[in-house]
């Protein structure tokens, strides 16, 4: 399971969790090769070299190994910082002593869209991806958001996880933290897979995700230089001046006012074969400062060849159309740019901003269609 | 929840009134004819803006005023503590219009209001309007044409892009209900269907989008009463998976919430889905051309 949030590396959620008193392997996070080889005789072999990534799929692409002694800890580590994990860096490697366990469980607390609630999941066969457990052996629990975590939903799932075994208190405790963790960090999802059940019934977190919720960030400044670590380079330029900016891999962008209208615009695009560089939202305004400074973030995008023609599709609600293109007129000057450019603008007076446009040898259309179809022609 | 406090008209409240956001779309509003009471903005008791009193606290307009529901334009860091107030104020409908609210304050929000029987729409919506009465939120006031369809829309803009096409082709609306873009909402595609039905509309026309199963299941419950006269658009289809596209809730995350999978079940219900804006509003046409 990945969150919806920012997700945090594995050793940052486990210096979380250790603040939370869950407990971790001993391990050493590196950013890169530096120090690490000084530093081996501090830890316990043999050893796991985990490569730390935002995003899932690392086992499977090699970026978890483990090391007998030194110099297979030192192999591993130099092919790990190497690699690239579902087309993300690697932002270091996770160096840990490895754990003698009689069981691996999964817990994991997330946030339930149908119930709004949060959901405590519970599964007595950990270690493997959270999607092929057999159903028999998870279960699920809504838990209040208003009222302290229930005790029975404690008593039931270290039940329904160890059935009395040793370990109980532990696997207890560790919701109790999972959960102070959730809301105190404003997290979308805590997970462990696998917390490991040793044979004196010590519960240790082998592996930790955590995810937090980019809205709440401004509560968690220690972790607000870590978001967007893995946006692209246009992607950071947008967020910097606020607007929703997603990097995709066609080769027209598309500026438009609204998430919806900004992926209605994207699809259709595809229905005449073209496809879309940039997913570039302004959000529901229709400020014609906002426009001009998003048009020159694309321009930009344009200049360097990255997308080959321009698609503008603004839906003027509060402003006026013709405020809107008396804006785009002034910030697109260039003519290779205006070239590549095609406007659609509808709402309060249209026809006038079309007019206008158009006098400006600006290529305009009222239907999305048309201009979908232009936006193709023109980057040839 | 009682969903039909949404589309009641209301003496209203605007919470965040003296932004700059607040004030203008209090003018618009009652532009539109709908009655705002008041306003609160903590600390700025006593102000007017447009002509409407402004109150430093929820509880205090209520009394003064009797609004019965209230518009929050307050910022996302506020909106936990704003909600809280109205709901503790007995109003019987919230409509939030805020963006980017930490969804833990949106679930407690929620929660809370589940729980004290109070509507919510949004957070992260246009609003509503019921067309020809009253408008709450953010909406063009000019894009509306009386009539007898209800629309329901999780995206601001494409709600409007698709009931000013509806209007210009002469097919009037009776309720336009913008549902917002967060993960969490007051009220659901669902929900949203369930009410708008009992106001029997001539066809409901429903936009939505990629992320969640919102779509899903409003189309079960859309089977289950074998309704007629459904209409979609689903934004998204060229979405690629695990980014987020705007919304918060617009991601395709754990191969679930694909454009795809919702048109299926969409059209499984009988709903008549146009692959396009201009299909949708084709499809709606020649549905209801005399």
């Amino acid at each position: 399971m990945s969150g919806d949030g920012m997700n945090l590396l594995e050793s940052e959620a486990k210096t979380l969790f250790r603040r939370y008193r869950i407990s971790t392997p001993r391990g050493l996070f590196f950013p890169d090769m530096n120090g690490i080889a000084g530093s081996l005789d501090n830890l316990r072999f043999p050893l796991m070299v985990k490569a730390q990534t935002t995003v899932g799929g690392r086992g499977k692409a090699g970026g978890i190994r483990t090391a007998l002694h030194g110099q297979e800890a030192l192999e591993a580590c130099e092919r790990i910082l190497g690699m690239h994990v579902s087309g993300s860096k690697v932002h270091g490697v996770l160096l840990e002593e490895m754990i003698d366990a009689s069981r691996e469980i999964y817990l994991a607390i997330t946030i339930d869209q149908p119930s709004r609630c949060p959901l405590l999941l519970a599964g007595s066969a950990g270690g493997m991806d959270v999607e092929n457990m057999p159903s028999h052996t998870m279960r699920r629990w809504n838990i209040d958001p208003l009222e302290p975590f229930p005790e029975e939903v404690l008593d039931q799932a270290s039940h329904f996880l160890l059935r009395g075994d040793q370990g109980s208190k532990e696997v207890r405790s560790t919701i109790e933290a999972m959960w102070r963790l959730f809301k105190n960090m404003d997290c979308e999802l805590v997970e462990i897979n696998p917390l490991m059940i040793t044979d004196s019934g010590k519960a240790i977190a082998a592996d930790a995700k955590v995810s937090i919720d980019d809205d709440a960030l401004s509560r968690h400044t220690e972790f607000l230089d870590r978001y967007g670590r893995d946006l692209t380079e246009l992607e950071r330029l947008a967020r910097d001046k606020g607007f929703n900016l997603v990097e995709l891999s066609g080769d027209i962008g598309v500026l438009a006012n609204g998430a919806g209208l900004t992926m209605a615009a994207l699809d259709t695009l595809q229905r005449y074969g073209g496809r879309g560089g940039t997913f570039l939202d302004l959000g529901g305004t229709d400020d014609p400062n906002r426009v001009s400074e998003a048009l020159g973030l694309l321009s930009y995008d344009l200049a360097r060849g990255r997308i080959r023609s321009l698609l503008v599709c603004i839906f003027g609600g509060i402003t006026k159309c013709d405020t809107v293109a008396d804006a785009m007129m002034h910030t697109i000057t260039d003519r290779n740019v205006k070239a590549r450019t095609v406007v659609r603008l509808r709402g309060n007076n249209e026809d006038e901003a079309a007019q206008m446009l158009r006098l400006a040898n600006f290529n305009v259309h009222i239907d999305l269609d048309d201009a979908c179809l232009q936006a193709v022609k023109v980057r040839e | 929840m009682k969903g039909d406090a949404l589309l009641r008209e209301h003496k209203l409240l605007v919470q965040g009134i003296t932004g700059r956001q607040g004030g203008h779309h209090t003018g618009q509003m009652l532009e539109y004819g709908t009655k705002v009471v008041a306003g609160v903005t903590p600390g700025k008791g006593g102000a007017f803006v447009h002509g409407v009193p402004v109150f430093s606290d929820v509880q205090k307009a209520v009394e003064r005023t009797g609004a019965t529901a209230s518009v929050l334009f307050v910022p996302a860091a506020n909106l936990k503590q704003a909600a809280v107030e109205g709901i503790e104020a007995g109003l019987e409908a919230m409509v939030i219009i805020t963006e980017r609210t930490p969804i833990h304050d949106a679930m407690h929000v929620l929660a809370l209001a589940r729980r004290n029987g109070v509507a919510i729409l949004g957070p992260n919506c246009p609003g509503l309007c019921l067309v020809g009465d009253s408008k709450v939120g953010i909406m063009p006031n000019r894009i509306f044409r009386k009539g007898d369809l209800a629309v329901i829309s999780r995206s601001g803009t494409l709600t409007y892009e698709v009931v000013q096409a509806l209007s210009s082709a002469n097919l009037g609306q009776s309720v336009v209900l913008g549902l917002g873009g967060d993960r969490l909402l007051g009220t659901d595609m669902r929900e949203a269907v369930e009410m708008v039905l009992e106001k029997g509309p001539s066809g409901v026309v429903m936009i939505g989008e990629i992320g969640g199963q919102m779509e899903e299941e409003a189309s079960l419950l859309i089977k289950e009463l074998g309704t007629e006269n459904v209409f979609a658009y689903v934004a998204g289809v060229s979405a690629p998976p695990a980014r987020r596209m705007g919304h918060a809730g617009a991601i395709v995350a754990r191969g679930s919430g694909g454009a795809w999978d919702k048109i299926r079940a969409l059209e499984d219900s009988g709903v008549a889905v146009g692959r396009s804006l201009g299909d949708l509003v084709g499809l709606i046409s020649k549905r209801f051309s005399v």
